[in-house]
């Protein structure tokens, strides 16, 4: 008897708990959620009398998150997709596809086909649950390359160094270098005050003298490190270096301050995307739980009552039809649920409204040639500049291949709102000229683009929940609270926002809410 | 030593067409690998988000057409006194005419929102004024197209002429429509 066989028995005799159990003792569950271990099984079955019928609303990560896991439970969910494609914002840009913004016109990305674009998330951590989704479902990873010190820094007005494009191993090479020379002279001649002997001063020398490549002096005088102007190589090729920039000039750069953004937990390699774009993921769950879903379903309205919930939606057809259940999971951005009439308690309402969503956009272009790898050895990774357009993002798949498509800005803020105003073509002219100033090639080899802004973009109308320490205070406990028999889901309800692992974290703190209430029923 | 100069010439070379062409680039803005508007899956609609009508429309290669005959008003009342008892005035025609359309459009597996051009073709109502009643015909459009059932927004040529076939008609319409892909 196969072990999927054996499931199958255990399921007929003793019914989903059963199997859940079986599971479970089995290993198959794997490591089970950090922040939600969910009921014991055993205790389960009280969903055979109890809040069978779960309304999802969306069907995003967090809304099939929730289906998965309630199904797997033994309840009976339907879920309300506004769009008429499953993910949500974990979503891929290909051949064809095409979207309206707000107040926008049609876009249509022309991409060539194989090609494709992540306007959402675009990368994984390794520690974050994602892993664990994609594990579950068979989505096949590959590294993403969030960090590459071949790519560059790009700043103007900021010194000597404004408007060239440095190799990010060369401003690392230097400021690292500075610093720890200073810091090793300080050290060496006493000038600080430090509660160390003198073996233990020695030892921090040393270490500093590798940390920063500095003489036998204590003198950074640049590093291979930095790259070459001729790169060692064969027979009597020894390389030639070429002088750091000098500290002041790599101060006045700036570029140190960028250094840490690839220190956050959250950004440090290695990190992962799925192999053929990130919607691979919500494809995989609706694989899972698409007939669950009803596409083009827009919710007009949610009311509750002591025994249950009943939402109106506008079906495919122009119908108005209704959902109802015994409880709601609504996985609705807070930026487009607080528009949507709802019975909710004052205070929930009113959380609902305060909560500010993040303005971000980004652009994918596609050129002919892969002039980055080609002409600069540039394989994935970004550059980071001071402009409007922020970072450019190489690809992290298909090396080597004909064409690609390079993310020509992914800004946040008022940077984003400027680049969202404008119409598609001068999205694209601005994005061009201000990424022209790194890479000459761009002009020449453009082909396409296609631009989103995701606080223009209906039915999400902001890139992720943007929590103040007040807003985190005042507003996220009563929005972490079911209200009534509604309960809200996705990244915005969690301390993940914009990550998808957010959507999972949360959906599953949801799910492991409900069954508990439905069990002490 | 020969064959070394050779190399180093190859060399001097490309580097001087790699700075010519550096150079190049940054003389102008200019994108001649640019790709075109062409479409894809599906009919584009161009234009202004605030203006009833599109600017303009293309159709991909692969899609069949759909060209109406020009299409007049129905008869509303035979033993009417005024073209207005008879025909209606510019929007009651107007309406009638899309109905037809419609119809006609229905019998070939086809909506109002396959339409991707309309021409129309007005004449001045003896029974207002001798004018042309253009607002009639924005009306009737109005209730066909760029609506909350049928957001689709039609390229489209409004023009007087100095008159139709029939005396009473105030209006013609020929409508093109694009038969959709199954995808």
């Amino acid at each position: 008897m196969s072990r999927r066989q054996f499931l199958m028995q255990v399921g007929k005799a003793g019914g989903a708990v059963a199997v859940y159990s079986a599971m479970s003792t089995l290993g198959l569950l794997g490591q089970s959620a950090s922040a939600a271990t969910l009921p014991p099984p055993g205790e389960v079955n009280a969903a055979q009398r109890n809040g069978k019928r779960i309304v999802i609303l969306g069907a995003g990560l967090a809304g099939m998150t929730a289906a998965l896991e309630m199904t797997k439970a033994g309840y009976e969910c339907v879920i309300l997709e506004a769009r008429s494609r499953p993910g949500g914002r974990n979503w891929t840009i290909r051949r064809g596809d095409a979207v309206t913004e707000t107040g926008g016109v049609k876009q249509v990305a022309r991409f060539d086909e194989g090609l494709y674009f992540n306007p959402g998330p675009a990368r994984i951590p390794q520690h974050h649950i994602t892993m664990k989704y994609c594990r579950e479902l068979g989505v096949p990873l590959e590294v993403f390359g969030n960090v590459n010190d071949a790519a560059y820094f790009y700043s103007e007005n900021v010194g000597p160094l404004s408007g060239k494009k440095i190799r990010k191993r060369e401003a690392k090479a230097d400021v690292r270098g500075y610093t720890s020379e200073l810091l090793a002279k300080a050290v060496d001649r006493n000038a600080l005050n430090l509660p160390l002997s003198e073996s233990d001063k020695e030892k921090l020398v040393a270490y500093l003298r590798r940390e920063g490549d500095l003489d036998a002096d204590l003198f950074y005088k640049g590093s291979g490190r930095r790259g070459y102007k001729v790169l060692p190589g064969g027979g009597e090729t020894p390389g030639v270096r070429e002088e750091p920039y000098n500290l002041s000039a790599i101060i006045q750069s700036g570029f140190g301050n960028s250094f840490n953004s690839e220190y956050s937990l959250d950004q440090q390699m290695m990190m992962f995307q799925p192999v053929g774009g990130m919607d691979q993921i919500g494809k995989a769950f609706a694989r899972k739980v698409g007939h669950m879903i009803r596409y083009q379903a827009v919710v007009q309205r949610i009311r509750q009552s002591e025994s249950g919930v009943s939402v109106t939606y506008r079906a495919d057809d122009g119908s108005v039809q209704e959902a109802t259940g015994d409880y709601c999971i609504c996985t609705i951005p807070l930026s487009v649920l607080k528009d949507i009439p709802a019975d909710f308690s004052k205070e929930m309402s009113e959380a609902i409204g305060k909560i500010s969503y993040a303005t971000t956009g980004k652009i994918g272009f596609q050129f002919r040639r892969r002039f980055w790898e080609i002409d600069e050895g540039i394989y994935s990774g970004m550059t980071t500049t001071n402009m409007d357009i922020n970072q450019i993002w190489y690809p992290s798949s298909d090396y080597l291949s004909r064409k690609g498509i390079v993310v020509g800005y992914y800004n946040f803020g008022e940077a984003a709102v400027q680049l969202g105003d404008m119409s598609l073509a001068e999205r694209e002219e601005y994005a061009l000229k201000q990424g022209a100033k790194i890479h000459p090639q761009y002009h020449k080899e453009f082909e396409t683009s296609f631009s989103i802004a995701w606080h223009k973009t209906t039915y999400n109308m902001g890139g992720w929940a943007s929590y103040s320490a007040a807003d985190r205070k005042d507003y996220y406990p009563t929005l972490n609270k079911p209200d009534g028999r509604v309960y809200l889901a996705g990244e915005h309800m969690s301390y993940l926002t914009g990550w998808m692992a957010g959507a999972f974290e949360s959906a599953l703190l949801t799910v492991k809410a409900i069954q508990e209430r439905v069990m002490k029923a | 030593m020969k064959i070394r100069n050779k190399w180093m010439l190859t060399a001097l070379t490309a580097a001087a067409i790699s700075a010519l062409s550096i150079t190049a680039y940054a003389a102008g803005p200019m994108t001649p690998n640019k790709y075109t508007a062409e479409p894809i899956h599906e009919v584009e609609f161009y234009g202004s988000p605030s203006s009833s009508i599109a600017s303009g429309v293309s159709v991909p290669q692969d899609m069949a057409y759909l060209w109406t005959s020009g299409t007049v008003p129905p008869m509303l009342n035979r033993d009417g006194k005024t073209i207005h008892e008879r025909y209606g005035d510019t929007k009651t025609q107007a309406v009638g005419i899309l109905k037809r359309i419609e119809a006609d459009l229905k019998a070939k597996g086809l909506t109002m929102k396959d339409v991707v051009y309309l021409r129309v073709y007005l004449v001045a109502d003896p029974e207002k004024e001798g004018k042309v009643d253009y607002d009639g015909w924005f009306e009737a459009y109005g209730e066909y197209f760029n609506t909350e059932a049928n957001p689709t927004k039609t390229a489209r040529s409004t023009l007087a002429v100095a008159g139709l076939v029939n005396s009473d008609w105030l209006i013609e319409i020929e409508a093109v429509a694009a038969y959709p892909k199954k995808r």
